[in-house]
């Protein structure tokens, strides 16, 4: 399968490489990307924090803007401080990178926003795209996000949207005033048109 | 299809807890999913400032720091070995076992007597040892505490008053630069007591410290400046 983008490439070459679940697996631990950092984060190296910080910084800061606008600074800290913890827990074989980050700090931005009363603008209805500090490799997967993302209705969309904030799938139905089971349809369907889009395979 | 069944099974949980089950993309979780989307979302990318780079890198050099800790009659001691072992630390690595079991020797030499010390200042109630703690820039102090930062960036509250000897249990607060307080989560007080990392990062240059003996920051016990990092 041709795959479009190299980091999603990877996660799917090394899917493949995965032995059956009932035999022993003879293959010793699959080695981290070369351009990996979390690895020598883990380790203590701080020239890899810099690094770190110079190649995830300006996403995680974009993220924080938008879920927690008031306290943004205080968001990025927060979000890095679970990265310099989590670093040791990155594994390439489950997701590259930049995914495992991003994940990370969507966790601890959205743990924030519920914790405070205060919420952002909403998502929605934001054209400028994410062009400085990240890697063409990150670049492209946020390309394809976007695209997927675009060629959705636009309630599904929404809903979509509303679920990368943290809501609940009933605090999306209360938002949107959607019937529950129509909003769990949507946020399924989206999510899945998104991973199709990511993975390079037809819809 | 029972997967689909499986994924909206309950109303209460978050889309992100949902499994998809589609064969062709098990691997990319929801949660991986719509943390990318997030990131293609939220706007442009910018640079972060200088300022909020060095408290990264200050969250960073807290999250691994390593405290050795000691109790004697005169209370709980702390001792960074981060400290020690990279002030004992050669420029060249090429040296034999007795060389290096020697170093190890007058390292923990050297943390037995920072811990002596900081017990007999404290029994005779003078002010403790400077040990591991650097003067980090202007600090206020009340009867008995002052706010520093050690080397490694954390901030540590230092008690001067042998009647802090004991633990004691303290709330932080840190009040910002607009005078709004945010209460940070309390911390058993002693001679040197280092603020876990997750509360050192809170600060801001601009920010001040204030500790108080209950979790209401009214009444503090302590308010002072926070000391500017001091350069590594």
């Amino acid at each position: 399968m041709m795959l479009a983008f190299p980091s999603m490439a990877r996660l799917e070459t090394s899917r493949m490489r995965k032995e059956p679940r009932d035999r022993p697996s003879t293959v010793s631990a699959p080695e981290a990307p070369p351009e990996a950092v979390l690895p020598r984060v883990a380790a203590g190296d701080e020239a890899a924090a810099r690094e770190c910080i110079r190649r995830y910084g300006p996403l995680v800061g974009a993220m924080a803007r938008r879920l927690c606008p008031n306290e943004h600074e205080d968001a990025v800290q927060d979000a890095f401080l679970e990265i310099w913890r989590s670093a040791g827990r990155f594994n390439p074989e489950m997701a590259p990178e930049h995914v495992f980050v991003m994940t990370l700090a969507r966790h601890r931005l959205v743990d924030r926003r519920r914790a405070s009363s205060r919420r952002g603008p909403p998502l929605l209805g934001d054209d400028n795209a994410p062009d400085m500090g990240a890697s063409p490799e990150i670049l492209a997967d946020l390309a394809k996000c976007k695209s997927a993302m675009s060629g959705l209705e636009p309630t599904q969309q929404r809903a979509v949207l509303l679920a990368c904030e943290g809501l609940t799938h009933e605090e999306i139905a209360e938002t949107t005033q959607l019937p529950l089971g129509t909003v769990k349809s949507h946020v399924r369907r989206g999510l899945m048109a998104v991973r199709r889009a990511l993975l390079g395979e037809e819809s | 299809m029972s997967s689909e069944k499986k994924a909206s099974s309950t109303s209460h949980e978050r889309p992100a807890n949902d499994v998809t089950h589609d064969s062709r993309s098990r691997d990319l979780s929801d949660e991986a999913t719509l943390s990318l989307v997030l990131s293609s979302t939220a706007g442009q990318a910018k640079p972060l400032s200088k300022g909020l780079e060095d408290k990264l890198m200050a969250s960073f050099r807290g999250s691994r720091a390593r405290v050795g800790v000691t109790t004697t009659a005169a209370g709980t001691q702390t001792v960074d070995l981060d400290e020690l072992d990279s002030s004992s630390r050669p420029a060249n690595d090429g040296l034999d076992g007795r060389a290096i079991a020697k170093r190890r020797f007058a390292m923990f030499a050297a943390a037995a007597t920072v811990v002596v010390l900081l017990g007999a200042a404290a029994v005779t109630r003078l002010a403790p040892t400077r040990s591991n703690v650097a003067a980090g820039g202007p600090s206020e102090s009340s009867s008995s505490l002052t706010i520093a930062r050690s080397l490694d960036g954390a901030l540590v509250v230092r008690s001067s008053d042998a009647r802090v000897r004991e633990p004691r249990t303290v709330w932080v607060h840190v009040q910002h630069e607009n005078g709004a307080y945010e209460t940070l989560g309390s911390i058993s007080l002693d001679i040197e007591t280092p603020l876990p990392a997750n509360m050192s990062s809170r600060f801001g240059d601009a920010d001040r410290l204030r500790l108080s003996a209950s979790p209401s920051p009214e009444n503090p016990l302590f308010e002072g400046a926070i000391p500017s990092a001091s350069p590594r």
